[in-house]
């Protein structure tokens, strides 16, 4: 239906004009190249040096990219968390983006950044772990270094626990030495001890007995009151040189910063490149590229192609028997955003049609359901639309936007028909009493007081989507002209369930009653016809009654699909339970003067906004699960591969031209 | 007022069965996420889907809760006061989503870990993940239709 026919390109050059073909290729982005098992091939073998040259350059601009980004404060909101937005530029602005990145030298400038930060943040740690040591020495009133040079004496500065000071200090003065207290705090003493250098050895015993912590201020010459002012203004020195650099950071980061995008992306597109030039065949002169294209881009390719490369040859062929080409799909505008749905369960199979269209209703309308809440509706296409029209990123990757769009639209149907407006709102708050009147009007059944018209509604839409399953498959076995499965496995199945469902119908309507008897006897003549028939591939007459009545057995499974629709009603309840719970609440606040109010607007505003992220998440996860398990499972297959071609890839840029 | 007191035993046992349920599956995903995202933060879009899922049990344990409540009218104007037996069905009409709520809740948590896995190696499979362990949560949905249902046949 809608998978786009591909062709079969076969393209032969000469090597020298290789690299060009490839690089006009991934410009054009309409190509997938094959990879080719090759036995004996001459390579390139400068190939692999090249593509590892190229991940390091990559890297060295990564790591780069997340230095600077620290510095660099972005207008990024919360949306950025889930869908990093894209810089948009175009190809004039990136040069001189690249020109400036290299007037200012470039990556040496970043990573010097880098260094000088890491090395100032060093130094201070190294000079505050001084100030610590000196602190409470500061009353000290000789110079360091003339402690130092005492011939006879050794002083060391000293930290104790406070409750062995004591003792400590009884022990120690048996050695003639002298302890003088420093400074206390809650835990600690600090105390300078002086003591003739012969016992130095017995002090340091007795040091260790008790725990002592000895500092080491060699390093220091002056009092300790004029050394803490050197390091202060040391650290000063630095701080004022951090923020310097912090300064320029934020002068020239931001550029910079886009720079690097751009050479990130530029490479990135180098290293597909390459990697591609490692699918081709090469002889000792020519390579031979193998590869899939769009029917409907091939003549124009092939035009830019030859208008080029005067010695390329290039055929195209319709894909053979054997092939399994790629998957492309194209449908309208309506159905194209559902392109999200079948991409999630996997692509058609190239002998297959697109499902896309066929599902694309159903989905609409069961997401709908499980949201019923016509504000919801309004409030998930106004927010999709403006995030449609303001996210940077490539037109494709927004197609769930327009499908959220688009289900929006019928949840604003579904909610109106099924009364729910913020749930009861109206109802609940009293100056909003003027609408409700429009909103009873608008209301066909109230699904908290009739859930049994709600889940009817669910059943049917479930058993209408599986007959037309079966239906589908019917036709492409007929199309395949496969005409005994169509007629026996699907229209005999279908002519059968349709006819319990209407025996039912004349049982519950009146006037129907006097039918009722021929309706069974038909449904029986079906259900025989089916014994006949689905035993067919079994080879004994005993097997092949077996096996057709065990078959009557999938009217179970048939049954437990049409059941698993319930979960519309489930979930279309849920939304409106919960929204009537958030009003309630909001009421309880109305007492409260003023305060009161404002709080109830935060709850309001918090509370519908969580039940419409909560429901409609879950009402897109249902809905899609009806597809795949209930509605896939009667006639499609899948297993298809997504056309891939060769093509930029952008990470952290956009091309201006692209987003118009 | 036995009635009463075995109603609100029905409603209290939606919401804590529905609530144990995804508060256990809540965190044995989120746990997983966590993990994942120290390493690959730029998936947290995907994550926090995988992570949340798991918590819709215990909403619709609270909804059950909730429809009780509102049936009792607790919230304003006169309470109902149902007989013993009207308690009692009451409370046995919740026993579908608060059972249901609480297993499906646990293995569903378990599914979204793995899936969480999953994405770990490719991320372009989220959408698959969430699908996986959607499968699990029919059951909940299941239990709160039957509990819904068996509310609304309830006339007090």
């Amino acid at each position: 239906m809608a998978i786009l026919p591909m062709l079969r390109l076969f393209l032969v050059g000469h090597k020298d004009e290789e690299e060009n073909v490839v690089s006009l290729l991934q410009n054009l982005g309409a190509i997938e190249i094959e990879k080719i098992n090759k036995d004996n091939d001459f390579d390139l073998d400068w190939l692999p040096s090249k593509i590892s040259d190229i991940s390091r350059e990559l890297n060295r601009i990564k790591s780069n990219i997340l230095f600077l980004k620290d510095f660099i404060e972005t207008k990024g909101s919360v949306i950025d968390l889930f869908v990093p937005q894209k810089l948009p530029l175009s190809s004039k602005e990136k040069e001189d983006l690249i020109g400036n990145f290299n007037n200012n030298g470039g990556h040496d400038t970043i990573e010097s950044w880098q260094s000088s930060l890491e090395e100032i943040r060093n130094s201070i740690n190294t000079l505050l772990q001084d100030k610590e040591i000196l602190m409470p020495f500061e009353n000290l009133n000789i110079p360091i270094r003339i402690i130092r040079e005492l011939k006879y004496v050794d002083v060391f500065f000293c930290q104790i626990r406070k409750g062995d000071l004591e003792k400590f200090a009884e022990e120690i003065r048996n050695y003639l030495a002298d302890v003088s207290v420093v400074k206390e705090t809650s835990q600690y003493a600090f105390f300078i001890i002086t003591a003739h250098r012969d016992i130095t050895t017995e002090i340091r015993g007795i040091f260790s007995k008790y725990n002592v912590t000895v500092f080491n201020l060699e390093k220091f010459s002056g009092t300790p009151k004029e050394e803490l002012s050197v390091i202060e203004r040391k650290i000063d020195n630095l701080i004022k040189r951090r923020e310097n650099i912090l300064r320029e950071i934020k002068e020239k980061g931001e550029i910079l910063l886009n720079a690097l995008y751009v050479q990130y992306d530029s490479h990135q597109d180098d290293l597909v490149r390459y990697e591609h030039l490692g699918r081709i065949v090469h002889t000792k002169k020519m390579f031979f590229i193998t590869g899939w294209i769009k029917e409907k881009d091939a003549k124009k390719i092939k035009e830019i192609l030859e208008a080029r490369f005067e010695d390329l040859y290039i055929e195209t062929s319709a894909p053979g028997p054997d092939d399994e080409p790629p998957i492309a799909l194209e449908n309208n505008s309506f159905v194209s955003p559902f392109e999200v749905v079948t991409g999630i369960y996997g692509y058609p199979n190239s002998k297959e049609f697109d499902p896309t269209p066929l599902l694309a209703p159903f989905f609409a309308v069961f997401f709908a359901l499980c949201l019923t809440d016509a504000f919801y509706g309004i409030i998930l296409s106004i927010l999709s639309l403006y995030l449609y029209k303001s996210l940077v990123i490539e037109k494709h990757r927004k197609k769930l936007l327009k499908l959220l769009f688009v289900c929006g639209l019928f949840t604003i149907i579904a909610g109106a028909i099924t009364g729910g407006w913020f749930g009861n709102v109206s109802e609940a708050f009293t100056f909003l009493a003027f609408f409700e009147p429009i909103r009873k009007r608008l209301t066909l059944f109230d699904p908290l007081k009739d859930p049994i018209i709600f889940l009817g509604l669910s059943l049917a839409l479930g058993f209408i989507q599986i007959i037309f399953g079966l239906f589908v498959k019917m036709l492409l076995n007929l199309k395949r002209k496969q005409y005994k499965e169509a007629i026996f496995d699907q229209l005999f199945w279908i002519i059968f369930l349709l006819s319990i469902i209407l025996t039912g119908g004349t049982f519950m309507v009146e006037g129907l009653k006097s039918i009722s008897k021929p309706a069974i006897y038909f449904t029986l003549i079906m259900a025989i016809a089916l014994v006949a028939t689905q035993g067919r591939h079994q080879k004994s007459i005993f097997l092949k009654i077996t096996s057709g009545l065990g078959s009557l057995y999938s009217v179970i499974s048939y049954l437990s699909d049409v059941l698993s629709y319930s979960r519309l009603l489930a979930l279309g309840l849920a939304t409106g339970v919960i929204a009537t719970v958030v009003n309630e609440l909001v009421k309880t606040f109305s007492g409260i003067p003023i305060l009161g109010t404002i709080i109830g607007i935060i709850v309001f505003i918090g509370g519908h906004l969580f039940n419409m992220v909560i429901n409609a998440f879950g009402a897109f996860v249902h809905s899609s699960r009806l597809q795949f398990v209930e509605f896939f499972g009667k006639f499609f297959e899948g297993g298809g591969r997504e056309f891939n071609p060769l093509r930029k890839i952008r990470t952290y840029t956009i091309e201006k031209e692209v987003m118009k | 007022m036995l009635g009463t007191a075995l109603a609100i035993l029905g409603s209290a046992l939606a919401v804590f069965g529905g609530g144990i349920g995804s508060s256990l599956g809540v965190g044995i995903a989120g746990q997983a996420c966590a993990g994942l995202l120290s390493e690959q933060p730029e998936k947290f879009g995907n994550l926090l889907l995988l992570a949340a899922l798991p918590g819709t049990q215990g909403i619709y344990g609270f909804l059950a809760g909730f429809l009780v409540i509102s049936k009792l009218g607790l919230l304003g104007g006169t309470p109902a006061t149902p007989e013993i037996f009207q308690g009692l069905q009451i409370l046995f009409a919740c026993l579908p989503v608060a059972i249901s709520g609480l297993v499906s809740g646990i293995y569903q948590g378990k599914v979204s870990a793995a899936g969480v896995g999953m994405v770990a190696k490719r991320a372009e499979e989220a959408g698959r993940a969430l699908i996986l362990a959607v499968l699990v949560e029919t059951y909940a949905i299941l239990g709160l239709l039957a509990t819904i249902l068996l509310l609304n046949g309830i006339k007090i």
